[in-house]
């Protein structure tokens, strides 16, 4: 045989060797697999609820939550409490946003209920409730048509529900024969045992 | 033109400081940590007489009764760390506890009484996590205000959940993590401008969450 023929089945024989051990490292380390994408449990095709209520676009606009994938040489432990911080501080925007009374606050507390997570979801749909304004209505019971949850489904009507239902100051209008005494309040409770 | 754009950023941010929002968030003052207690009622009272008589129902929240109680706006309600129920005053960036509920004021009084059932407490490096879960009763009552002239009180039970997670002290500080709920409460309640004094059926549910650092005690 000549040189280079011997040459070149050499240098075929050693690609080949080459190929079988990247194949080998490939099915020794799979890859990692990237958890499931935190999605809120909405059927496909809900409107955006931004656009069910009619107002100026919200001016204090929260950031979604991000959902970050774990590799071999992160730390977990320091994902998940960075999500969790996370989370953390958009409850806290939806407590701050609640005590308002403006149209962008009310705005920007609709917009969370469409949230990935699903305990930002469930303050959402708490600071609705506490905001009180029933321009609210129609977008909870919208959403609870397109939520799949059984749960979230019931919170959304419930949350609709109770702002449905007259307020305090509204029954007292209709009561001019108010009276203005003094309610007895309730005696004190007995002393709770000690607590842990 | 960059130096346009940064004047209208900086005007634009100015604006936003100038028009920020209360700030209802935990707190922590006096090395105590204060959550958002979110609370809603409703109570079922006869409106009109004879044949004309049904049976309503009205709501309220949290912020509905401080308004009634004659509190005015930058309050919020908030529970401490001792299930103390106190109302929050921002002013600016400075939070102040401007009424605690739990002893009362000439005005209104709030109570939670916590009874635990079970608890269970995890350890993990440095950090604690209590789990509890028990009864839980919210007594709360307002008189006749300048800006009502009907008094209310409510007496609500329920089973609620706490979680209390406490990190591992890092720098002399600790974060901690509070979280109550209690979302089925009944009891009775009544407001004499639903021409009632006595006891209405009433339902309820309450919730409080909230973090902060603090510093460990000596």
């Amino acid at each position: 045989m000549r040189p280079r023929i011997v040459i070149i089945m050499l240098l075929a024989g050693l690609a080949g060797i080459v190929g079988i051990f990247f194949l080998n490292n490939l099915v020794g380390h799979p890859q990692p697999v990237a958890p499931p994408i935190l999605r809120p449990e909405i059927r496909p095709g809900a409107p955006p609820v931004i656009q069910t209520v009619s107002g100026p676009k919200p001016a204090v606009a929260l950031n979604p939550v991000k959902t970050v994938f774990p590799s071999e040489t992160v730390d977990t432990n320091a994902l998940a409490e960075k999500h969790e911080a996370e989370i953390q501080e958009h409850i806290e925007k939806l407590q701050e946003l609640q005590v308002n009374d403006d149209a962008q606050s009310l705005q920007a507390i609709l917009s969370e209920l469409t949230s990935p997570d699903k305990e930002v979801r469930e303050a959402a749909v708490e600071a609705t409730i506490q905001f009180g304004s029933r321009d609210a209505i129609p977008v909870l019971k919208n959403l609870a048509a397109y939520t799949v949850d059984v749960d979230e489904q019931k919170a959304l009507m419930d949350a609709a529900a109770f702002l449905e239902l007259p307020t305090i100051t509204e029954a007292r209008a209709q009561n001019p024969d108010a009276k203005t005494q003094d309610a007895a309040p309730p005696q004190d409770p007995p002393s709770p045992p000690p607590q842990p | 033109m960059k130096l346009t754009k940064l004047s209208l950023g900086c005007a634009l941010v100015t604006g936003l400081m100038a028009f920020a929002p209360v700030q209802s968030q935990a707190v922590v003052i006096a090395n105590n940590l204060y959550s958002p207690l979110n609370v809603k009622f409703a109570v079922s009272y006869v409106s009109g007489s004879n044949k004309t008589a049904v049976i309503k129902t009205v709501a309220f929240t949290g912020k509905d009764v401080l308004k009634d109680a004659g509190f005015t706006s930058h309050v919020s309600m908030a529970v401490a760390a001792n299930n103390d129920v106190v109302v929050l005053y921002q002013n600016g960036k400075t939070t102040t506890v401007a009424a605690d509920l739990s002893t009362g004021t000439t005005t209104a009084s709030a109570k939670i009484i916590l009874t635990p059932l079970i608890s269970i407490t995890k350890t993990n490096n440095g950090a604690t996590l209590v789990s509890q879960a028990g009864i839980i009763e919210f007594v709360a009552y307002k008189t006749a205000t300048l800006t009502t002239n009907s008094a209310a009180w409510v007496d609500l039970k329920g089973t609620y959940s706490k979680t209390v997670n406490t990190s591992k002290t890092v720098n002399g500080k600790y974060t901690s993590s509070v979280s109550l709920k209690a979302a089925g409460l009944s009891g009775v309640g009544a407001d004499t401008s639903l021409i009632s004094t006595t006891p209405l059926p009433t339902t309820g549910s309450g919730s409080a969450t909230g973090s902060g650092k603090l510093t460990p005690p000596i």
